[in-house]
């Protein structure tokens, strides 16, 4: 007999210690284990497996190169695949953010898993899935000249947007649980609003009067702007930089840590709602 | 606190579970709560095997669930000792697309088996659900039955210090209820701790040394199985 001792109560589910001698171990094969459902869940059965991944915001970007040609906009490829491409990362972090209310033992379906598993696979996988998605538009910006500082810099802003998204849609997750409404307008409605309305098919510098003010609240515009900023490319960034980017970027960050934080309080309030 | 020979303390247990009410035309309504387990009150002793017997919505599988630590209580306390391993339905988590020999070795590292004991692990479980050449088989296509087997042998070769089952006991056919019934009295024999939540009356005399009875989440009857399986007949008259 282990000499674990479990309490249960209101406030929640402890372990007065690891259960196991290697359990250090078998917290980390279950992120692993955890990590490897989600992208099984990602990319289902598709024959072409990951590579869905790094081509999705390819073929986003290229549609939307198509059609800005099209009507004959003449848009920069880069600021295009730069904005596109990034918007795919915010949009799927955040949505699976707001999703993870409905999975959180992990696949683990006969043992109550420690929260700090699914928070740590949570993590490592919107990692993983922010480079997969960036790294093709990553290459291709390589090949349109950008430098490799910028091409760096365009990968790591991702990967700190995608974890960024992810932290804030966490704190929604129980709202949107409650409400699947709110969850689609939030989901559907607010991020095509969101999408045509924040500098991703084009520059902040072309947008002028309300909406740039209102873009100088949006955090994706920091990202995007940034990452064009170090791609060498038409960018507003420098003219960002103030005490409304400072506000906008620490709330950002606070909802982040706190959605991340919060989430063994989520899950234990969540199991109890029928 | 849990003294030395004791598994399961249960104090005052109470399980709300809250439904909500939100609508379009009910924008403020409050969350409607339903009382799923009203102040429950025992201890579970090592080497007990207990059978959980009550009517549809007597509360049983939310028992079995909040000892797991899936479920939050409203009010009391659980302190458990051991390791709980809860089998409920027929699966410990299969990936759909993985044939059952990979699910095992996957699912394995994930429930703590040692890489060294992982292959003795997967053969005993091929041999125990009698899946044979299907083992190399999605488990996509598996029957229900085939996946219990597969679910049931899985878990308990786990070999945790506590289980607990959830009405899976039907699964298979007759034979393999037979060696589901023996694996688990070769459970019990190791002084293992197991609840087994049943409608059989036959499962429970056979198994069981002992009963808790629930009706309407109320505990009725905690204690001999021979006197549990009579409280329940009660209720059943009434």
């Amino acid at each position: 007999m282990s000499e674990l001792i479990r309490t249960i109560d209101n406030s929640g589910c402890r372990d007065s210690q690891y259960f196991l001698d290697n359990d250090i171990d078998l917290d980390k094969n279950r992120v692993l284990f955890v990590f490897n459902r989600r992208l099984r869940n990602l990319i289902g059965r598709r024959k072409l497996g990951i590579a869905w991944l790094i081509l999705d915001p390819i073929f986003y970007s290229l549609i939307y190169l198509f059609v800005l040609t099209v009507v004959r906009t003449s848009p920069d490829p880069r600021i295009l695949f730069i904005g596109v491409s990034m918007f795919r990362v915010l949009s799927s972090s955040f949505k699976s953010g707001t999703n993870s209310v409905s999975d959180f033992s992990g696949g683990i379906k006969a043992e109550r898993v420690r929260t700090k598993v699914i928070r740590n696979s949570l993590f490592r996988f919107r990692v993983f899935d922010s480079v997969i998605q960036g790294s093709g538009v990553a290459i291709i910006l390589f090949f349109l000249d950008v430098q490799i500082i910028g091409v760096l810099s365009y990968a790591v802003l991702c990967v700190i947007m995608a974890i960024m998204a992810e932290g804030v849609g966490l704190n929604l997750s129980l709202i949107l649980r409650r409400m699947p409404d709110l969850k689609d307008v939030i989901n559907n409605y607010f991020m095509l609003l969101l999408f045509f309305g924040s500098p991703a098919f084009y520059s902040m510098t072309i947008t002028t009067g309300v909406h740039y003010k209102v873009n100088e609240f949006n955090p994706f515009a920091y990202f995007v702007e940034m990452a064009r900023h170090y791609c060498g490319t038409e960018s507003e960034m420098m003219e960002l930089i103030g005490l409304n980017s400072a506000i906008v970027m620490i709330l950002v960050l606070f909802l982040a840590i706190r959605g991340y934080l919060v989430l063994d309080r989520q899950r234990w309030e969540e199991s109890y709602w029928s | 606190m849990v003294m030395s020979d004791e598994v399961f303390n249960i104090e005052s247990l109470c399980v709300d579970y809250k439904e909500d009410r939100i609508g379009l035309f009910n924008p403020t309504a409050k969350p409607n709560y339903i009382r799923a387990l009203d102040d429950i009150s025992l201890t579970i002793k090592e080497g007990q095997i207990v059978a959980l017997i009550g009517k549809n919505g007597a509360g049983k599988s939310t028992l079995l669930r909040t000892l797991t630590g899936l479920v939050r209580p409203i009010s009391g306390k659980i302190t458990s000792k051991g390791r709980v391993i809860l089998l409920a339905g027929t699966d410990p988590g299969f990936n759909m697309d993985s044939t059952g020999r990979m699910n095992i070795l996957d699912l394995a590292k994930a429930y703590g088996i040692e890489k060294e004991d992982l292959e003795e692990f997967c053969e005993s479980i091929i041999e125990f659900s009698g899946l044979g050449d299907d083992i190399d088989r999605n488990v996509r296509g598996y029957s229900t039955g085939m996946r219990g087997k597969l679910g049931f042998g899985f878990i308990t070769g786990l070999k945790p210090d506590i289980l607990l089952i959830d009405e899976t006991l039907g699964v298979g056919d007759a034979e393999f209820r037979k060696r589901a019934q023996n694996r688990l009295i070769d459970f019990v024999n190791i002084s293992k701790t197991v609840i087994i939540s049943t409608h059989s009356f036959g499962l429970a005399k056979q198994l069981c040394n002992s009963g808790i009875v629930l009706d309407s989440g109320k505990l009725l009857f905690f204690g001999e199985i021979e006197e549990s399986m009579a409280a329940y007949r009660k209720i059943l008259k009434m």
